[in-house]
């Protein structure tokens, strides 16, 4: 061979490099998870909580009409919204467990920097998380003016799936609407309800749905029962993920309808490789309905809990979404889903 | 009833034989069971299936043989794996799933970033795009590409009176190319270069493809993508009147012999479609008889020794070596004919030899040939590689240069990335006024990189926008739209 070719070494350098900017990207991120008190999480009742987050006023969105349609874009299976913010263009994921706007440090550098919330790297260097302050959020008909956003390193995200990525969208900003997910159309309806969760929009009627449940809302976590097995756990709704999420110390009955396909480790704080497991879900229902054959990864949950003040017995992710139109309905707490047939292609 | 007994048997002892010897894919051998993970391990497994086991479990495959060879306690001291043979064969290695501790913590965003499924290989510096195409359109044809100016027609309603283009023309975009109402439809008109996009119409909010064009791919969602092409190129046969099939044939579409049928004319046969820039090597196939084109002298050997027709689509450039006058033959050679070594022959002139070409727009390696010595191009300061393996790197309708200033002194600066899978030894650049610069032609992505000055990795002094890495340093990030 007369040409040059790179050796495979170069390919696991460059493959090992992605890895680790992405638990670097990992450690930014971290700084999120605000710790109160250590919570288990296992087959249990739903705690009563406060709100670790304050509502955002400013978080009110300026629309035309009572019913808006946005298309969604898909990167891998996370659901991206196209938008302007602040004169950048790209895509903001949409994301039903983030509690506010927060954006990919890489376009939004300039913000002022919070000192003392402090994550230890892989390197050991401190990370600050910085606020910024967005004049205006324009996404489909849908515009945001003075919004607070907090600034995090999401560049690990758009190396992964190789998309302009803004940052997280999530759905407190959405609170005002009902929330319609159809991951099959790729689409995003809103309607303006009434006091009574009623659409405004006369024309536009809720389809039957095969299932409503109720979902337990605190500005940004919404909480649903699901079975897994014959016993009942608390999932929260987190589009922000791809695959489904179950805790580890769920009892051997939950864990042993997993079959375990892979086996991997994340670096968690402080550069420790945590274990995980990823597996399929052979037993899962919400209300009567069985789920089988969805992606799941099994992990400890104990930080997110924390960070919640809740204690949660799994997440529910883009796999479990692309199951069905999921219809939210806030102010009354409700969920419904209207099954796809044939969910497998 | 005796003989519904025997099949009751025979179906019972089918399922144990099953049951017993059936045996365990690598990617379903593992379950949770009181409070451990339960891999089981079949020792009739192929290496590709032990390579796989290891890769998705995390288990070395030294540990494998070791389970093989029964060194069961070897294991128990040095990985912490219970084993147990269930049957000849057939194991079982169990641990204890880590207890929980502080240590084994996972932040939400750890948690989100690990449900990604592994991330696809960053887009290949020297990809190359779809080589040709034909469009097929129902009763309407919804889709019209005349003198680089493509209309996209939808026929249908809107409520809202929101019609919007998407394609990987505007990077699916969902809002930048509204489609206007007219009598034939909704229309949208967008200026295109010859080539193969896919797009889909945005309905009132709602994706949809285009139900006329019968091109269409699946997008990964359950919905499909329509496929335009933009011709640029046609095939034309003259003559032949009798003939009942005529067929054309190239390097381009890997010599299928009944896939792109030539339509009849007054004069003889033709084909429109899309071809990609550069050079293709072609035959027609009348009525199963293979000929080069009788219209076209030129005609090159492949290293087989069959004649074919050649013709090229682009701008020409020219392979240039000064001296060897004395040299008998001097060839060219590179990624663009898979190195073989005899098909492009350059021409002597007074200077040196010369070689007219054409390429499609792309990064390309060379080399030239005299007299069988291989040798980079000793006029083209831009290389990759070293020693043997250092080529010379040919760059056609670069859209982005790399470019690095304040380094005059330098004697060597590399650049490299994720678009060279971080090479080490990066593509070399060249100085020009005491800046460094290297061309290059990268597909619309997202791209990390990095200068290598004099041995010392530095960011991109004059791009505002980079990201942290692994080794806590930065490193450049630049977006090809």
């Amino acid at each position: 061979m007369q040409y040059f070719c790179c050796s495979s070494n170069f390919t696991i350098l460059a493959m090992t490099k992605f890895w680790l900017s992405g638990l670097v990207f990992l450690m930014h991120l971290s700084i999120y998870a605000k710790v109160d008190e250590v919570v288990h999480c296992k087959d249990m009742a739903l705690m009563k909580w406060e709100p670790t987050m304050s509502v955002l006023t400013q978080n009110k969105a300026i629309v035309s009409s009572n019913s808006i349609v946005i298309p969604l874009k898909r990167a891998g299976k996370l659901i991206l919204i196209e938008a302007t913010v602040d004169s950048v263009k790209g895509n903001l994921i949409l994301d039903t467990g983030s509690m506010k706007l927060v954006l990919n440090s890489i376009y939004f550098r300039d913000g002022r920097k919070i000192a003392g919330s402090v994550s230890g790297g892989v390197t050991g260097k401190v990370q600050t998380v910085s606020k910024n302050k967005i004049r205006r959020i324009q996404m489909a008909d849908i515009v945001y003016e003075n919004i607070d956003a907090d600034i995090v390193d999401l560049g690990h995200l758009e190396s992964v799936r190789n998309v302009k990525i803004l940052g997280f969208y999530g759905l407190s900003m959405l609170k005002d609407f009902e929330i319609v997910i159809d991951l099959q159309a790729n689409v995003l309806e809103l309607h303006k309800t009434d006091n009574n969760g009623k659409r405004l929009n006369i024309e536009s009627i809720r389809p039957s749905i095969d299932l409503s449940l109720p979902v337990y809302n605190n500005d940004g976590i919404l909480l649903i029962q699901a079975k897994i097995g014959k016993s009942s756990y608390t999932f929260c709704l987190d589009t922000g993920a791809e695959s489904n999420v179950l805790c580890s110390s769920l009892p051997d009955r939950a864990l042993n309808t997993i079959s375990v396909t892979r086996r991997s480790s994340l670096r968690g704080a402080g550069s420790n490789m945590v274990e995980v497991f990823h597996g399929i879900m052979n037993d899962f229902s919400v209300g009567k309905h069985r789920i089988t054959g969805m992606q799941t990864m099994v992990t400890s949950l104990k930080a997110m809990s924390n960070a919640y003040g809740i204690e949660i017995d799994g997440m529910l992710g883009c796999d479990f979404f692309e199951q069905g139109i999921v219809f939210l309905d806030l102010k009354n707490k409700q969920m419904g889903i209207q099954f796809y047939k044939n969910v497998k292609e | 009833m005796k003989r519904d007994y025997h099949i009751y048997v025979m179906s019972l002892l089918l399922l144990v034989a099953n049951g017993l010897w059936a045996q365990t894919k690598p990617e379903q051998s593992g379950r949770i069971e009181s409070g451990k993970l339960v891999l089981t391990v079949d020792a009739d497994w192929n290496t590709e299936q032990r390579a796989s086991f290891s890769r998705l479990y995390d288990v070395d495959t030294t540990l494998l043989k070791k389970i093989f060879a029964r060194e069961f306690k070897f294991i128990h001291d040095s990985a912490g794996w219970e084993v147990k043979e269930i049957r000849s064969g057939k194991f079982e290695i169990t641990r204890k799933l880590i207890s929980e501790n502080e240590s084994s913590q996972l932040s939400r965003t750890e948690i989100l970033s690990g449900t990604y499924l592994p991330p696809p290989p960053p887009p290949a510096i020297a990809a190359t795009d779809e080589v040709y195409g034909i469009n097929t359109f129902n009763k309407f044809q919804s889709f019209v590409y005349k003198d680089g100016r493509a209309c996209f027609i939808f026929k249908g309603n809107s409520k809202t009176g929101k019609v919007v283009l998407s394609g990987s023309f505007n990077n699916w975009s969902t809002a930048e190319q509204p489609m206007q109402l007219t009598d034939s439809g909704w229309v949208a008109c967008i200026n295109l270069s010859p080539g193969k996009y896919y797009y889909k119409f945005i309905v009132d909010g709602r994706w949809m493809h285009d139900p006329e064009n019968k091109t269409r791919e699946k997008d990964g969602h359950r919905g499909w993508n329509s496929v335009a092409f933009c011709y640029n190129y046609s095939f034309v046969l003259e003559g032949f009147q009798n003939a009942k099939s005529v067929v054309v044939a190239g390097s381009f579409n890997g010599w299928k012999n009944r896939e792109i049928k030539m339509n009849k004319t007054r004069k003889g046969w033709e084909r429109h479609l899309y071809l990609r820039e550069g050079t293709h090597a072609y035959k027609f196939i009348v009525d199963g008889n293979w000929i080069t084109d009788p219209k076209n002298a030129v005609l090159r050997k492949d290293d087989h020794g069959n004649e074919n027709s050649f013709m090229a689509i682009g701008d020409t450039m020219y392979f240039i070596l000064n001296g060897f006058k004395n040299a008998k033959q001097v060839n060219v050679a590179g990624s663009f004919n898979e190195w073989q070594n005899s098909e492009l022959k350059m021409m002597p002139t007074d200077e040196g030899w010369i070689l007219p070409y054409v390429l499609a727009a792309g990064n390309y390696e060379y080399k030239f040939i005299a007299d069988g010595k291989w040798m980079t191009d000793p006029d083209n300061p831009n290389t990759s590689g070293s020693g043997d393996f250092e080529n010379s790197i040919l760059v056609v309708k670069p859209n982005h240069v790399f470019t690095l200033k304040g380094f005059e002194k330098a004697k060597e600066v590399l650049v490299t990335g994720t678009f060279n899978n971080w090479n080490t030894h990066g593509m070399r650049m060249s100085s020009q006024n005491g800046v460094w610069l290297l061309p290059a032609y990268l597909k619309p992505g997202r791209y990390s990189y990095k200068f290598v000055v004099d041995g010392q990795w530095i960011i991109d002094p004059d791009n505002p926008y980079y990201e942290e890495n692994q080794f806590g340093t930065d490193n450049s990030v630049l977006w090809i739209e």
